[in-house]
């Protein structure tokens, strides 16, 4: 299989665009359209055209351990309502309500985004011969 | 013979799943989606209906979808390492 | 009215799929055309007669329903992941049997 130049120097020149719009849609979850989960899936795919063009390698450990942390962080947070307002999984604060809304909704893009790049990866590892 | 026995079966299927729409109609309670509409963003805080939904009132939802994610990344890692490889 | 019958299509094209296909992959993305129908029901339904964006506004009474819209992104994302795992897992049914077709696989694991 040849390398396509194409491709190469397209990716080269496109990914920051595609980073810096999935940051868009994630932070600005409680304003307009969008969110986590939409968010994390456009920041997954300008991380993965980065492996197109160069010999970046991600490391799977240090992957795993900062998707397994994100994790606990959003448990972490969620419990805290218990104590300001009586149940739990709610939203804490009564004044500054953004705030919890933007830590969750990065919270939860970053982890699927890292999710998505830990899948691709073990599917490339897998095939390689060598 | 398998065609057809698979022919007969997927239109007794499709009858059976449109027969709830053809005896009463096309109709959708507007109960919940009222209490969401008009209460979402003095309780919430955001101006988008959908966020406050999956951020605040069905949460635990959102951790378990996240939980899915973890356990089927944790999988798909576990099915590629290649240490003791295939009997032939 | 008519998005239900196109869905119910659809689904009647992926259940056929499921049905006669003689490889592994094949009844995969079988599997996927029927989860795609079923988004498109629960997506009709929220919006029969209103058409309105579901964002805080001056008027809102001609607003769709904000609830299966929230369901359909939990169940998109579950549906990515299986399919996931799935196709990891016939690279080892690949490996082990050496094929990938049904009829020849319950053959030789009955050897």
């Amino acid at each position: 299989m040849k390398d396509s130049t194409i491709l190469k120097s397209m990716s080269h020149f496109i990914y920051p665009f595609v980073i810096l719009y999935g940051f868009y849609i994630t932070i600005g979850g409680d304003l307009t359209s969008g969110g986590g989960f939409q968010g994390g899936a456009i920041i997954a795919t300008g991380l993965l055209l980065m492996t197109f063009f160069s010999d970046v390698k991600f490391n799977l450990t240090k992957l795993n351990k900062i998707e397994k942390l994100l994790f606990l962080f959003i448990i972490t947070v969620s419990v805290i309502s218990l104590f300001t307002k009586g149940h739990a999984f709610t939203n804490p604060f009564s004044e500054n309500k953004r705030i919890f809304l933007i830590t969750l909704n990065l919270a939860l893009g970053f982890k699927v985004a890292v999710g998505l790049v830990n899948i691709f990866e073990s599917f490339l590892e897998e095939g390689d011969p060598f | 013979m398998r065609r057809l026995v698979s022919v007969v079966l997927v239109v007794f299927f499709a009858f059976l799943m449109m027969s709830r729409f053809l005896e009463s109609g096309f109709f959708v309670n507007e109960l919940s989606s009222n209490y969401y509409i008009f209460n979402s963003y003095t309780e919430v805080g955001s101006k988008n209906i959908v966020t406050g939904i999956y951020l605040d009132y069905r949460l635990l939802d959102s951790i378990f979808e996240a939980g899915i994610l973890l356990v089927s990344v944790a999988g798909v890692i576990f099915m590629s390492k290649k240490d003791e490889n295939v009997k032939r | 009215m008519i998005s239900v019958i196109l869905a119910l299509g659809i689904f009647i094209i992926g259940i056929y799929g499921v049905l006669i296909s003689k490889d592994i992959i094949k009844s995969l993305i079988s599997f996927n055309i029927m989860q795609a129908s079923l988004i498109m029901v629960y997506m009709d339904f929220s919006s029969l007669d209103k058409n309105q964006v579901p964002i805080y506004a001056e008027e809102m009474h001609k607003m769709a329903d904000p609830l299966p819209q929230a369901m359909m992104l939990t169940s998109i994302v579950i549906s990515a992941s299986i399919t996931a795992l799935v196709l990891m897992m016939s690279i080892k049914v690949f490996h082990y049997f050496g094929t990938l077709e049904w009829e020849k696989i319950i053959e030789r694991e009955e050897l």
